[in-house]
C-alpha cells in the first residue's frame, strides 16, 4: 500500500464499534462468519452490540473470554465485514510503522500512527502477565480492542492500554495462542460459551 | 513519499533502528532503571552525566548482550555529558550524520533494559545554537525533536532515517521533552573529557549584562548594536589585571563581537586559557583596546 490513507481506508472496514453494558470500545473483525476480537475489558458486561463501518448495528454474543490476556472473542453472525489477517509470526520489531484504528470516546472512526517502540520495556510498561507491544502512536479511550496494523494492513497487535503516554497492545502472537486455545475448547465442547477466566486486571481505555 | 510503498518506509525505519541500535548501549549506573549510551569511538562511550549516580560501579551492556564494567574517563555536569572507557575491542562505531534541517525524520533510540532496543519516531523540530544549558554552560548547538524521550532514553542517540547519529539526547537540559546535543558540539567536550577528565574553560573574572550601544554614548562608526556592560570585576582576576573597570562596555574579544553573554561564554573555550587577546571596550564614550589573558575556570 502506498499511503497511510489507503491503509486506514482498508482497515476501517474491518473495525466495529462495540457497545456493552458498561460503555464502548472497538473490535477487530477476524475470520469469516462475524467473529470479532476485542479486549476482555471492553466486552465483559452484556448486552453486546457491534456497529459496522456502514452504520448497521448487530447484536453480538460473547464466544470466549480470557481476562488474563485481556482478550475476548465475540460472534455477530449477521455482520458482513472483510476480516483482517494477523501479521506473520515474529513481526513487531522496533522501528516498524504502526497504525491504530479505533473509536475514541465512542465517536467516529479515528486513526493514529507511530512506530513500534519495543516489546515489553522494563520501566516503560507494567506487564506482569504477558509481553505487550509498545508504540509511540497516540491512543485514546475507545481505541481499546481495535487493531494496530503494519504498513500492509496486517494486525500487529490489539490496542489495549496507555501507560505514561506510551500505547501498548496485545501482540498478534498472543492473539494467535488465544484463538488456538479457543478452537481446541470448541472442539471439546462446542455448546457452552468459553470462559478461560483468570485474575481480573485494571485497564485503561 | 509519493510513488513509494509505505512498507518500504517501514522497513527503512526498522533498518535504521537496527543499525544505530548496534551502537546504542545500556548504562547501568543509577538506582532506578537503566539509561542509554552511544559508542563514540574504539573503547569510548558517551552518555548523559546525570545518569551516572555511582561512578565507581558502572556496568555497560552492549547490543550483542555482552556486559562489562566501564571506567569514567570524565564528566561535565553543566553540559550533561560523560565519557566512559571500556576494554571491549569490537564495538560498533556508528556513522555520524550531516547536520539536519528542521523537518528531517528523526528517531530517538534507547536501551533502557536488557529487553532490547527501543525507538520513537518524529522529526527534527528545531536546530539552533550556540546556547547556554540551564546550568549555565555554553554549548555550540542543539537539536530538538518531537520524537519521544522515554524513560531510560537519556544518553542515547537521535538518529536519521538512515540510522546515522545526529547527536546525544538528554532529558535534563530542557524542562519539556527531548533535547539533543549535536555530535559536532559534543566533539570538543568529549576530547577535553578524554584528555583532562573535565571540560576546561577560560574565564575573564567579570559579570556583564547586554546593553544597547546607543545608550552607552558610543562614538560614530560602531556598527555593533549591543555590547556587554561590566557590572562587577573579580579582585585580582584576569579582567582586573587587564585594567577593566566597572561601567566599561565590552565590544569584542579577539575577533568575536560581543553582543550577548552567550557569545562571551562561547568564546571562552579551553584554547583561550592563558593566551593573551585583544579586548575592545567602550569607556566613557571612547574606544579603548586592551590586552587580556583569560585564566582557567576552576
Amino acid at each position: 500500500m502506498r499511503s497511510f490513507e489507503e491503509v486506514v481506508a482498508r482497515t476501517r472496514r474491518s473495525v466495529v464499534r462495540i457497545t456493552s453494558g458498561q460503555g464502548s470500545g472497538a473490535g477487530t473483525v477476524l475470520g469469516e462468519g462475524g467473529f470479532i476480537l476485542t479486549n476482555a475489558h471492553v466486552a465483559a458486561v452484556g448486552p453486546l452490540a457491534a456497529e459496522a463501518a456502514d452504520g448497521a448495528v448487530h447484536p453480538a454474543s460473547l464466544f470466549a473470554l480470557d481476562r488474563g490476556r485481556d482478550l475476548a472473542l465475540l460472534a455477530a453472525p449477521h455482520l458482513k465485514a472483510p476480516p483482517l489477517s494477523l501479521a506473520p509470526r515474529g513481526s513487531g520489531r522496533p522501528g516498524q510503522l504502526m497504525i491504530a484504528v479505533g473509536h475514541p470516546s465512542g465517536g467516529a472512526i479515528a486513526a493514529s500512527t507511530g512506530i513500534i517502540v519495543g516489546a515489553d520495556q522494563d520501566g516503560c510498561l507494567p506487564v506482569p502477565q504477558q509481553r505487550l507491544l509498545s508504540s509511540d502512536l497516540r491512543l485514546a479511550p475507545g481505541f481499546s480492542g481495535g487493531p494496530m496494523v503494519d504498513a500492509e494492513g496486517r494486525v500487529l497487535a490489539l490496542s489495549t492500554l496507555i501507560w505514561s503516554g506510551v500505547a501498548a497492545g496485545i501482540p498478534a502472537d498472543s492473539v494467535r495462542r488465544f484463538l488456538t486455545e479457543v478452537a481446541a475448547e470448541v472442539l471439546d465442547d462446542p455448546v457452552r460459551p468459553h470462559d478461560a477466566d483468570s485474575r481480573p486486571r485494571g485497564r485503561a481505555g | 513519499m509519493p510513488g513509494e510503498e509505505l512498507a518500504e518506509l517501514s522497513a527503512a525505519l526498522e533498518a535504521a533502528v537496527a543499525r544505530a541500535g548496534a551502537s546504542t548501549v545500556l548504562i547501568d549506573a543509577r538506582r532506578r532503571y537503566g539509561a542509554s549510551g552511544i559508542v563514540w569511538g574504539p573503547g569510548t562511550l558517551i552518555t548523559a552525566a546525570h545518569v551516572i549516580e555511582h561512578s565507581e560501579r558502572i556496568a555497560v551492556r552492549f547490543a550483542d548482550g555482552r556486559s562489562q564494567r566501564a571506567e569514567l574517563a570524565g564528566m561535565d555536569a553543566g553540559a550533561d555529558v560523560a565519557v566512559l572507557r571500556v576494554e571491549a575491542d569490537s564495538l560498533t562505531v556508528p556513522s555520524f550524520a550531516a547536520p539536519p534541517d528542521v523537518g528531517a525524520l528523526a528517531l530517538t533510540l534507547g536501551r533502557p533494559s536488557a529487553e532490547g532496543i527501543s525507538a520513537s519516531l518524529g522529526i527534527v523540530s528545531a536546530v539552533g545554537g550556540p546556547w547556554r544549558t540551564r546550568l549555565g554552560v555554553p554549548v555550540s548547538g542543539y537539536l530538538r525533536t518531537d520524537a519521544r524521550m522515554l524513560p531510560g532514553f537519556s544518553g542515547g542517540p537521535l538518529v536519521s532515517a538512515r540510522g546515522e547519529v545526529f547527536g546525544m539526547n538528554t532529558s535534563l537540559l530542557a524542562r519539556d521533552g527531548g533535547f539533543t546535543i549535536p555530535h559536532a558540539a559534543l566533539q570538543p567536550l568529549v576530547e577535553s573529557l578524554l584528555a583532562h577528565g573535565r571540560v576546561r574553560r577560560a574565564f575573564l573574572g567579570v559579570a556583564t549584562q547586554p546593553i544597547a550601544i546607543a545608550q552607552a554614548g558610543a562614538p560614530a562608526g560602531i556598527a555593533q548594536e549591543h555590547g556587554l556592560l561590566v557590572t562587577s570585576v573579580d579582585t585580582g582576576g584576569p579582567a582586573a589585571r587587564a585594567g577593566l573597570l566597572l561601567g566599561d562596555v565590552l565590544l569584542a574579544l579577539g575577533d568575536t563581537e560581543l553582543e550577548d553573554t552567550d557569545e562571551l561564554l562561547g568564546s571562552l573555550g579551553a584554547e583561550r586559557i592563558e593566551v593573551e587577546l585583544p579586548l575592545r571596550v567602550l569607556r566613557a564614550g571612547t574606544l579603548r583596546d586592551l590586552r587580556i589573558t583569560p585564566g582557567e575556570r576552576d
